[in-house]
């Protein structure tokens, strides 16, 4: 509100206490803390082929983040309950939970959500614009650094993984939309809410086909070092997939979980 | 005289009313000196010949008009009152008596009137006597003239017609007839703002000149005007089926200085309300008071300039005028220059007992419009607040109206209190818009994968109109000689062929079209009839029982129909879905009136109304699925005749299927059944010559009660069961005042005289989609002005305490930068309001 004078402020103010006892004004605002958190691995992870990896690195651009009050934000969610606009990057081997900004919204539950990966789709541009978080890692969405071990074989690999929305889905959809889950519902107007989203880093290598990368040429006789998981490779779209629609994120409330 | 013009007509006529004008005619408006053996035949001032010597009849040196008293144009009371009226030898009235009585209201009237009259006395042989005339006073409800001027003292001098518009009587405590000098007391900007006085109404341009404006009228957010049936000079101006909004009333071709009345029904309780009068009904009455040709130039802020041009015949009666106006400005800010003519001619006539009226009204305009800001882009000051977003789409927004208007009009008022009107019209409209709500959030329905290049929505909508209507007023009669009634049936009749088309606009490739959204053509056909039977039960015991009965029937032609439900190949059918659809409405409308002390009436009433459907979303076969309003009020009105009036009436309203305004889509989208409980306060005084004083207050509260379910595609619907209902105020103030006076009187330049005038409006907060409020505003506005002689300088300005204000918010998601991230979080978006403006004005009478 603007107005300046005093004549006139004494005039709505009048007029705003009279209306005072009918009429509840305004909408409640809320601001949630959003930290992000790894998984801290208790050793090597178990993955295909008998394989068994230990990641030295595991770090993912995340964000912007949109909580829906639908079930399905599949329904892209067109307008949001909450959101937090920026990217930040999450070392997924940490379990130690770093700030990474606040979600402004209304109060009320949200159930489902939506995320990009650092890198978004904007329905007025032909490229994606890439967030701070990937332009940290590379432009890219992930980097991924690790040993992958058999009992006859060990290779270090690397990957660099640029995740955006494909070319044949409508511009400005977020490239993850989660259906609802038990954990993602959540009252927002719950006093002292804060959330936390857990990523478990092993999640995304299950479907990575090492044996298949051990037997591919870059590994005769001997695997280069690091193998990078390149654009298109198995490795690189099991990756992808797990990412954009197999693994997800934990969402941990820290107050009003419904 | 009469019995001639009487028998061309006497399809319409009662055997009372022959019978009446046949006795009459016996006492023609002829006057008759005695003692004068016979009556003179001739024209007054013409010298007869009789046995007794030459004989003038008296002759009217000094006239003074009857003033209508406002209880009997309330009351509905008109005919003729024929005195029988001594003239001493010294031309002086010496006695008066009643030969016919319309009632002691108009008696009394005429009476009063005829006391002061000055004749030059009856002579014979040259010398002066005493003599005895007839004076009738027809108090007539032809259009308009509620204080009349003396008729020149020419030509059949001893017939006295008292023009004055017999108001329809109150039906409800919401019933408001405001009168020219309250409507005209607080400044006016544009036309429109002749409305501002009707209790609970207030109007906004929250899109810019040459788009109608938004109503809000006792707790309906009446978009623009789905929920108020307007009438200006008889013509129905709600266009049904529009694109921008059903009922669509723009009134940008409203010439301030013509309006002469209103007619504020609040509520629905007149058989005679048709479609849109959900909220209630305006009619607006056209007529100038002051003669002769005047003009008025103003200037002003932000290359505000208006010039007015008006002629009212001297000899003309109050309804015959020809108006000519043109408005332009550079706006109060970006993308806001406008430009608008209007054309107001109306000549009215009589023919025989008929009231005849011709009416045309022009009007063509054009404007660039600013949209809207997300408030916190203002706040942030990333846009300025009367600016407009540096963006193609936002820069492009544009509106062009048009609309011309033609009518015939027939009026008759017999003098046993029945009545007949005729009304027969032909309209045509057309409008244009580009405009962009919501930034870049659209994705094209008819390519595929296409979107965000800029939401410039596209609107256009042509509408022809024929139409007409009758009514026929009974006279009173008495069954079994218990109570005296009258009954009244009326037809109304409409036919629109409506051509529509919506499209996305790429602003920035020469408005290159990226997607379709509505292409389609309609007809419609509104067929109405009511019967209204008023029964007088007693002295102070009114009531009124009618109903109305509506058809409606609609061809579509949807050009796109079917492409959205694609089921096979798209090369294997062709696009589009014709259908059509007809449905009937019924409802009673019922009211009471009790008046137990004289000043006082109470009021009970009941209506059942109804919108009719936005055609283009009807299926085949449906039918027509009438918005069904039901509305109930209770009230008293306390009447001192024109020095003080006080309203009080308290209203319960439900409404089967409300909408609200989808800022997606520009247009207006289903919420549900609604209702609205609220009350009205309106006060009127006159406390001195010249001075009028009005306020209301008005408080509604007004909820959703059976909002749409969520659904997949909506599964947190903007709206939720038993939340207020978006952009309707719940509280609402008004207040004119406006006074007039003289100065200082110069015998070379004739009189000083000297006029101010106030206007202010209030509006509480205003509930929003998604939980939010806009800010409560108030807007005070005020005039000064100046005559000697012809010659008049005025200084208006609007918004004088140069208040920011919203005349509009929303609440929804936007993004107005391209290239960064889009929120999806719902924002309050804001129309700014007019900064403080400044208007001067020269006039000039001739």
């Amino acid at each position: 509100m603007s107005f300046a004078r005093p004549f006139e402020l004494g005039l709505l103010g009048l007029f705003s206490v009279s209306l005072a006892a009918c009429l509840d004004v305004g909408l409640d605002e809320v601001t949630i803390p959003v930290s992000l958190a790894g998984t801290a691995p208790g050793g090597p992870i178990d993955v295909r082929g008998g394989f068994r990896v230990e990641l030295r690195r595991a770090d993912l651009a995340f964000g912007p983040l949109r909580l829906c009050a639908g079930e399905r934000a599949n329904g892209l969610c067109d307008t949001a309950r909450a959101e937090w606009l920026d990217s930040a990057v999450v070392d997924a081997l940490s379990d130690e939970a770093a700030l990474a900004g606040e979600l402004h919204g209304s109060a009320g539950v949200v159930r489902s959500a939506m995320y990009d990966l650092g890198i978004v789709s904007l329905l007025a541009q032909r490229d994606p614009l890439v967030l701070s978080a990937a332009e940290a890692l590379g432009q890219s969405s992930l980097a991924l650094e690790g040993t992958a071990t058999r009992a006859d074989s060990s290779f270090n690999f690397s990957a660099q993984l640029r995740i955006e929305q494909a070319e044949d889905v409508e511009r400005g959809t977020p490239v993850v939309r989660l259906a609802s889950s038990p954990d993602q519902v959540h009252d927002l107007g719950a006093p002292g809410s804060a959330l936390t989203l857990r990523f478990d880093a092993s999640s995304w290598l299950a479907d990575v086909d090492f044996e298949a990368l051990l037997a591919s040429p870059v590994c005769q006789p001997t695997c280069t070092d690091p193998l990078v998981f390149t654009a298109g490779s198995q490795a690189e779209r099991a990756i992808y997939i797990e990412l954009v629609a197999g693994a997800r994120p934990t969402f941990e409330w820290s107050a009003g979980a419904l | 005289m009469n019995q001639a013009r009487g028998e061309s007509f006497g399809r319409l006529r009662l055997v009372t009313r022959a019978v009446l004008s046949a006795a009459l005619l016996c006492t023609a408006p002829v006057a008759h000196a005695q003692p004068v053996p016979a009556a003179p035949s001739a024209q007054p001032g013409v010298s007869v010949a009789s046995p007794a010597g030459e004989v003038r009849p008296p002759e009217v040196s000094r006239r003074v008009a009857a003033a209508y008293p406002d209880a009997a144009r309330a009351a509905g009371t008109a005919g003729r009152v024929v005195l029988g009226v001594t003239v001493d030898a010294r031309g002086s009235v010496a006695d008066v008596e009643v030969r016919l009585s319309q009632g002691p209201l108009l008696d009394q009237a005429a009476i009063d009137a005829v006391r002061q009259w000055q004749f030059a006395p009856a002579t014979r042989d040259g010398v002066a006597l005493a003599s005895k005339i007839e004076v009738p006073f027809d108090f007539v409800a032809a259009p308009l003239e509620q204080t009349p001027k003396a008729p020149p003292a020419v030509a059949d001098p001893e017939r006295v017609t008292v023009q004055g518009h017999v108001a329809t009587r109150e039906r409800s405590a919401g019933d408001f007839a405001l009168q020219r000098d309250l409507i005209h007391a607080a400044p006016h900007h544009e036309g429109v703002d002749v409305l501002r006085a009707a209790p609970g109404l207030y109007i906004a341009r929250p899109e810019g000149a040459a788009v109608a404006h938004r109503y809000m009228l006792r707790g309906f957010d009446s978009e623009h005007g789905q929920d108020i049936e307007f009438k200006v000079a008889g013509f129905p101006i709600n266009i049904p089926s529009h694109l921008h909004g059903q009922g669509y009333a723009d009134l940008g071709f409203l010439i301030a200085e013509t309006v002469d009345e209103l007619r504020v029904t609040e509520g629905v309780h007149d058989p005679r309300q048709g479609d849109f009068a959900v909220a209630g009904s305006i009619d607006v009455r056209l007529g100038v008071a002051e003669r002769g040709i005047s003009s008025r130039t103003s200037y002003g802020s932000f290359g505000t300039f208006r010039q007015l041009a008006l002629w009212a015949p001297e000899d003309g009666a109050r309804d015959s005028f020809a108006a000519f106006a043109h408005q332009s400005t550079d706006g109060f800010g970006e993308n806001r220059r406008g430009a608008g003519t209007s054309a107001v001619l109306q000549q009215g006539f009589e023919l025989d007992d008929w009231r005849l009226r011709v009416a045309g009204i022009f009007y063509a305009a054009r404007a660039e419009l600013a949209g809207v800001l997300r408030r916190e882009d203002v706040e942030a000051r990333t846009v300025g607040y009367y600016d407009v977003y540096p963006v193609a789409t936002a820069k492009a927004q544009s509106a062009l109206a048009g609309r011309a208007l033609l009518g015939l009009f027939a009026d008759y008022r017999g003098m046993a209190g029945e009545s007949a009107e005729l009304g027969l019209w032909l309209g045509y409209d057309r409008f244009r818009i580009q405009q962009n709500f919501t930034g870049f959030l659209e994705r094209s329905q008819t390519l595929a994968n296409v979107a965000g290049r800029g939401d410039l929505i596209e609107q256009r909508n042509r509408t022809f109109s024929l139409g007409g209507s009758a009514r026929y007023h009974s006279p009173a009669y008495e069954p079994l000689e218990l109570f005296e009634c009258h009954l009244e049936l009326g037809l109304s009749a409409r036919l629109d062929e409506i051509d529509q088309t919506q499209n996305l606009l790429d602003a920035a490739v020469r408005s290159q079209t990226w997607d379709q959204r509505v292409d389609a053509d309609i007809l419609g056909l509104d067929l109405g009839t009511w019967a209204d039977l008023d029964m007088h039960l007693s002295e102070s015991l009114q009531l009124r029982l009618g109903v109305r009965a509506t058809a409606l029937s609609y061809e579509i032609n949807d050009r796109l129909g079917n492409f959205a439900t694609v089921v096979r190949p798209r090369d294997t059918y062709i696009v589009g879905f014709r259908r059509s659809a007809a449905g009937t409405t019924f409802g009673p409308r019922a009211s009471i009136d009790f008046t137990p002390w004289r000043p006082l009436v109470l009021h009970a009433s009941y209506g059942e109304g109804y919108r009719s459907p936005q055609a283009r979303t009807l299926d085949e076969g449906e039918r027509t699925p009438f918005t069904k309003v039901r509305s109930t009020d209770l009230g008293l009105r306390l009447r001192a005749d024109r020095a003080f009036e006080l309203n009080l009436a308290g209203y319960y309203t439900e409404l089967s299927d409300d909408v609200a305004f989808d800022a997606g889509e520009g247009r207006l989208s289903r919420v549900g059944a609604t209702r609205r409980l609220g009350a009205v306060l309106h006060g009127e005084t006159r406390p001195l010559p010249g001075v009028v004083a009005a306020a209301s207050v008005t408080y509604v509260d007004a909820e959703l009660i059976e909002p749409p379910p969520a659904t997949d595609e909506e599964p947190d619907p903007p709206f939720r069961r038993g939340q207020n209902l978006p952009y309707v105020p719940p509280l609402v103030v008004r207040v004119d005042i406006g006074g007039k006076t003289p100065l200082a009187a110069f015998e070379r330049w004739g009189t000083l005289s000297g006029r101010a005038g106030l206007g202010a409006s209030a509006l509480s907060a205003r509930p929003l989609p998604f939980g939010d409020f806009a800010e409560p505003l108030f807007v005070l506005d005020a005039s000064v002005g100046l005559r000697l002689g012809a010659l008049g300088l005025g200084m208006d300005v609007f918004n004088l305490l140069d208040a920011q204000y919203a005349s509009l918010e929303y609440s929804f998601v936007s993004s107005w930068d391209p290239e960064a991230v889009a929120s999806r979080l719902p924002a309050r978006h804001l129309n700014a309001g007019a900064p403080r403006t400044l208007l001067f004005t020269l006039e000039l009478e001739l």
